[in-house]
């Protein structure tokens, strides 16, 4: 495998869609019902999780940025590949590829359950996840550039959403905020760890870095997009609690569906109705970039072409979709990929990135052997 | 004619073909004039005129001009012995050449010229005397606008060629002439600015037109699908236009037309899909005017493409979300309708249609009384006999309406076609079916180029710069600047600072 | 290659058509919009539905069905036996529930209705004085759909900010807040029409007392800012410069305007559970009962004086009675939660404290207008 990667110059998107890419990676299942697992451990500070949480994301965001920018153009799979060896190296590729694999599957998971709770109780599984599965691959055989078109719509399209929120302010008491800081630290630190579902999604910088076009303007939009990410959930968790009374939130599942419940037009009521169809677009880039980096990992480890591995993953995620889960098995099978997450997105970049400091000082004690150039 | 021959040959390989072909004219005149016949099939319109001093004229009577003939021609001719080259001098006619081979004697005949043969030489003399038998310039039908110049492109190429030389007389207009179409030879032009459209787009465009291998090119919207990117998409990625004002605009702005000889339409690109809501007029009036129009050109597209997709899922799946206000007019008057509303939607829609089909084929008065018969009798019955409900019928006229707001033809029927699909998916899975629906449109529409540059901008990849100029339209001295879609040379219109001196 | 994707997709397609949601066709559905709740004498619930009828056809647009069960949808299904059109929730506008019911404790009840995803949390909970079947079963003229009658009149009164909002979503709020209880109107039927009486006071989800309509104003005049409500006080006319005495009953009846109203609760003392309530009132006046020099501004100060005061012992009797019966549908919990650090306020908890709590009220009175003429 070469470490290295020449992307063709018409597969190359502008940087600054990387705003767009993070912002719609992270938007997803998880903001559907963030607050309950906040408010659980951290109460009615959980706004202050949510404000650590962003700044985690922030600090992460700058190290994955600077152990990319080690290297001239590569991804995580050629760093891994360069840093920990060839058999090291790939079973830590084909982790992360399982990783992405797993965000794919827990979303369609999520959200389905949300179709057929609120809407349409009688959905089999199998259609709802076709209809995604068929769209994401249409999406991804337009490639990149259309993967990226398609989150850039995306966060354009849905941004009249946030205006709604508008209808819920009405309603609420910001008594609810205070006091400031009642819960303790330890709790406030867990409800940020909480965060970790609702706010993973960037770490698909690791794999789409080598085709932004201006990789010294990387690091800027990637914190403007997470900036943009952690001020949404702020603001949606800061309603979200002062609109609800604090039972009341241990109770709903989904948050800011509910939020949508009382949202009324002249022409439309019961606007969840709406939101929760229109969610579709929202999870789609997420959709589609956890596949696409996944089937990007497994063609740079077996050096096939993308496409043919698109039809294989796309095949083998629906039949494992079809696997019935009840609710309870869902929220397990969530808890289970935070933790993973957090180990991978959170923790693991710091080591990836020591682990990248010290190959580069070790190579250039050896005799300067570059090592862009040596692999 | 010369395809007839060796029409197996002639599909494997063209390259062959012209070299066999290359026959030269024999200078026997008996020879000439048999194998003349022979080409022609001994058609009833050659005429072959014999002079004293073997001298023969062969053209056909059907494209030449006689006036030409007899005044420019006959008139011109000496008695003595002369050779080519002494009546290439002595014709009063513009267009004159000498040409070896048979196949280009031919070629030219068959455009309108006569052929003259000096027994002995093993050449002829063409002289163009066709006659250009078109309709004279009429005011735009399709595209027609109040304010403007009211004049539109008719089917011949010179003439279209002519009308845009008469807008920019800029010496860097480049025309690019190509013949398509294996039995037609229809003469292709490109025109692009030198200069300011970008060379590679040319070359790509040629490549792609000289790539074409078929039949006949009747029209430039057969031409176009050949040389659009993706054929199989439902939407049209070039424009084409009948005003020659607008063919103009395009060029100005660094994109290429292609003319097509016969055809009165002319083909614009690279193109955006905004383009296709944008009309010339909205270039003659006031900003605010021309923005408003555009917003609710945008607005009715989506209104005429959803609106009867969500009446239908609202009232198959989601009754939850209609208003109390609205829910006793909806119910009392779907009470009486007896097949559930995706049923009731695609019959009207499909009677719609009807009317629409037949109201384009019918002469224009017949076409109104159509129209009245068709929307409010049928349309009336229809709801009396509670065959339909009265709202779908509003709906479904408002959607039809619509449509008709899009500038463009082409895309007023992918309009109409598109909402199909969508009311069935509604009535299959409601909100959720016409989300999926949605996103599928839109993944088809970012997957589109136009002559490979995304089809989507300025919106996607977004260039703001252009954004002044698309769904919105800014105050003119805003508008300096070609859209980078046609990647021009020269970005610059012109300078505003050095523009805007109005005292 | 394209035979077989020809028909790979037509076989898709056969299975997607065949896979089609379960329609809800609007016309067929028999659309409930109000409900009402009883509880019979052998314990069951009794629930009475008022079914849209959208037949333009039928005399009455609206049917009533009525079914006994043990729980309330259990009650539906049995309804749904007498139906000719299944049965949606969706478009439910108004859940009234008898006085007996919610002595009982309505959060079965409401956490049913806040469960189902079809039902909107905008919908209006009510206390029916009587029977919530028999309020519904009641002949009226001017109106052919009762739920229609109803579901504005409370829907006028609650935006026209005559009484507080009362709908799911501000229940079940108030119901799993620790520092506040919820407070539901109450209706009464009779003679063809139906007359919202007051407030139901709740000790977290059981009725344990009433208010009346003037009563509902000053709880809302503490709870939220006002910005259109009106009110009629009795104040005594001593003092007043009045010109034709002698007719004229012995109190002033002041009808006054709300412009703009704030409300302010401060926890005053940790220790003695003290607060302060201060309102802020912009009103103008409507009406006098007599003829006033307003004019003279000797006379409109006084006037303030004397409703400034009316008000603060109509604000301060309310606490009293709400504090008696044992109901806080203020917030002074939730202000006491909001004041006091690491309190660990639970319902219960507050509800042991909240009888010994020391109101200070504190009122700001100002007229601004007083109509066009002088």
């Amino acid at each position: 495998m070469k470490v290295l990667i020449e992307p063709k110059p018409q597969n190359m998107v502008n940087t600054f869609l990387l705003i767009f890419v993070v912002h719609s990676m992270q938007l997803g299942v998880g903001i559907q019902g963030f607050q309950r697992i906040i408010y659980l451990e951290a109460k009615h500070d959980a706004w202050i999780s949510v404000i650590l949480s962003g700044v985690a994301s922030a600090i992460v965001g700058f190290v994955m940025v600077k152990t990319l920018a080690a290297y001239a153009c590569s991804d995580l799979y050629g760093i891994q590949y360069d840093v920990f060896g060839k058999w090291l190296g790939n079973l830590m590729n084909i982790l992360y590829v399982l990783y992405s694999l797993g965000g794919f599957h827990v979303i369609v998971r999520n959200y389905i359950e949300v179709i057929q709770a609120w809407v349409f109780p009688e959905l089999p599984n199998w259609l709802l996840s076709f209809t995604l599965v068929f769209l994401v691959f249409y999406g991804l055989n337009g490639g990149l550039r259309t993967i990226v078109g398609v989150s850039f719509f995306s966060v354009i399209l849905s941004l009249w959403l946030i205006l709604l929120l508008a209808y819920p302010f009405q309603f609420t008491n910001w008594d609810y905020l205070f006091p400031i800081l009642e819960s303790s630290v330890t709790e406030i630190l867990k409800g940020a760890k909480q965060m970790t579902f609702t706010i993973i999604g960037f770490e698909i910088i690791f794999v789409i870095y080598p085709f932004l076009k201006e990789k010294d303007r990387v690091h800027k939009h990637m914190q403007y997009g997470l900036l943009f990410t952690t001020i949404l959930y702020l603001g949606l968790m800061v309603v979200s609690l002062a609109y609800f009374s604090g039972g009341q939130l241990e109770r709903t599942i989904w948050g800011t569906l509910s939020l949508f419940k009382i949202v009324r037009f002249p022409f439309i009521e019961r606007f969840e109705y709406v939101a929760i169809t229109f969610w579709v677009l929202l999870i789609l880039p997420n959709l589609m970039f956890y596949l696409w980096s996944a089937s990007r990992g497994i063609a740079r480890i077996v050096g096939k072409k993308e496409k043919k591995i698109n039809w294989l993953l796309l095949a083998f995620l629906y039949l494992s979709l079809l696997y019935p889960l009840n609710r309870m098995e869902i929220n397990m099978m969530n808890d289970y990929f935070a933790k993973g997450a957090f180990y991978i997105v959170f923790c693991y970049p710091f080591l990836l990135f020591a682990a990248v400091l010290i190959k580069k000082k070790f190579f250039r004690k050896k005799g300067g052997a570059n090592v862009e150039n040596s692999n | 004619m010369f395809f007839k021959k060796k029409k197996a040959d002639s599909l494997n390989s063209m390259n062959q073909e012209n070299i066999e072909e290359r026959e030269m004219i024999p200078a026997d005149t008996e020879d000439f004039i048999n194998e003349m016949k022979k080409r022609l099939h001994n058609s009833a319109d050659l005429n072959i005129k014999d002079r004293p001093n073997g001298i023969t004229l062969i053209f056909l009577d059907s494209l030449i001009d006689n006036k030409m003939l007899h005044g420019d021609i006959l008139a011109c001719l000496h008695d003595g012995k002369v050779s080519p080259d002494q009546i290439l001098k002595d014709i009063n006619v513009s267009n004159v050449a000498k040409y070896p081979f048979i196949v280009e004697a031919v070629d030219t005949m068959l455009k309108g010229a006569v052929l003259i043969h000096t027994s002995g030489h093993p050449c002829i003399v063409s002289a163009s005397i066709g006659t250009q038998e078109h309709r004279s310039l009429t005011r735009p039908e399709n595209e027609s606008q109040v304010l403007g110049p009211q004049i539109a492109f008719n089917e011949s190429l010179a003439t279209n060629i002519s009308l845009i030389r008469r807008y920019l007389t800029n010496p860097n207009v480049c025309n690019e002439s190509f013949s398509l179409g294996k039995q037609t030879n229809s003469g292709v032009s490109i025109l692009y600015m030198k200069g300011i459209a970008d060379e590679e787009m040319v070359d790509r465009l040629r490549e792609r037109i000289k790539n074409i291998k078929v039949d006949s090119v009747l029209d430039s919207s057969t031409l176009v699908q050949l040389i659009e990117d993706n054929s199989y998409a439902i939407f049209p990625q070039m424009l084409m236009t009948e005003r020659p004002d607008r063919a103009c605009s395009w060029l100005l702005n660094g994109k290429m037309i292609v003319l097509v000889d016969g055809s009165v339409q002319v083909i614009g690109c690279p193109q955006t899909f905004i383009e296709f809501f944008q009309s010339m007029e909205d270039e003659s009036v006031r900003w605010q005017i021309a923005t408003f129009l555009r917003l609710m050109r945008i607005f009715s597209m989506i209104v005429s493409i959803f609106f009867t997709a969500i009446y239908v899922a609202a009232l198959t799946f989601h009754y939850e979300i209609i208003p109390q206000t609205l829910l006793v007019p909806l119910g009392e008057s779907r009470s009486r309708v007896p097949f559930p509303p995706i049923i009731e939607a695609l019959l009207l829609e499909a009677m719609i249609e009807l009317l629409r089909e037949a109201g384009a084929r019918l002469p224009t008065k017949v076409g109104q009384t159509m129209g009245i018969v068709g929307g409010i009798v049928v349309g009336t019955a229809a709801v009396e006999a509670g065959f339909t409900s009265n709202i779908l019928i509003i709906i479904i006229a408002v959607s039809a309406l619509a449509s008709f707001t899009t500038p463009n033809y082409m895309m007023g029927n992918v309009i109409r076609v598109l909402r199909f699909p969508l009311i069935i998916l509604a009535g299959l899975w409601g909100f959720y079916g016409l989300m999926i629906g949605f996103c599928f449109l839109l993944i088809h529409l970012i997957r589109q180029t136009s002559l490979g540059t995304p089809f989507l901008a300025p919106f996607y990849p977004p260039r703001f710069a252009d954004w002044r100029d698309s769904i919105i339209r800014l105050p003119i001295g805003f508008t300096n600047l070609r859209p980078l879609q046609a990647r021009p040379k020269d970005r610059f219109k012109y300078r505003i600072r050095k523009s805007n001196k109005k005292e | 290659m394209w035979k077989i994707v020809i028909k790979l997709i037509a076989i898709i397609l056969v299975v997607l058509l065949s896979a089609c949601a379960d329609p809800k066709t609007l016309e067929r559905m028999g659309l409930v919009t109000t409900v009402g709740y009883d509880v019979t004498e052998d314990g069951e619930v009794l629930a009475t539905m008022v079914l849209l009828h959208i037949d333009p056809e039928a005399p009455q647009n609206s049917a009533i069905l009525t079914a006994k069960a043990s729980t309330s949808k259990g009650a539906r299904i049995k309804a749904d036996l007498k139906s000719p059109k299944k049965l949606q929730s969706g478009q439910l506008r108004v859940a009234l529930l008898s006085e007996e019911v919610v002595k009982l404790g309505l959060i079965n009840l409401a956490d049913t209705l806040a469960r189902d995803p079809s039902i909107s949390d905008l919908t209006y909970l009510a206390v029916v004085e009587g029977s919530a079947n028999s309020l519904i079963n009641q002949k009226n003229t001017h109106f052919t759909d009762i739920s229609q009658l109803i579901y504005k009149e409370l829907d006028q009164n609650i935006k026209g900010e005559t009484i507080p909002s009362s709908t799911l979503q501000e229940t079940m709020h108030d119901y799993y807040a620790d520092g506040i209880d919820p407070v539901l109107p109450t209706i009464k039927g009779g003679n063809g029409e139906i007359k919202i009486t007051g407030m139901a006071l709740m000790n977290t989800d059981r009725m344990v007392g009433k208010i009346n309509s003037t009563e509902a104003f000053f709880l809302k005049l503490i709870n939220d800012r006002y910005e259109a409500g009106s009110v009629e006080l009795i104040i005594s006319k001593d003092g007043f410069t009045i010109v034709n005495q002698a007719q004229s009953p012995r109190e002033l009846a002041v009808v006054i305007d709300t412009i703009n109203s704030k409300s302010d609760i401060k926890l005053k003392s940790k220790e003695n559970l003290e607060f302060t309530l201060k309102i802020k009132l912009k009103t103008r006046l409507l009406e006098i009962n007599q003829t006033l020099d307003i004019k003279n501004p000797n006379n409109l100060k006084l006037l303030e004086e004397k409703l400034a005061e009316k008000i603060k012992t109509d604000v301060e009797a309310l606490i009293a009675k709400a504090q008696e019966a044992g109901s806080d549908p203020f917030g002074f919990g939730e202000v006491y939660r909001k004041s006091v650090r690491k309190s660990n306020l639970t319902t219960e908890k507050w509800h042991k404290m909240y009888p010994e709590s020391k109101v200070n009220v504190d009122i700001d009175f100002e007229i601004l207008r007083t109509g066009v003429v002088e």
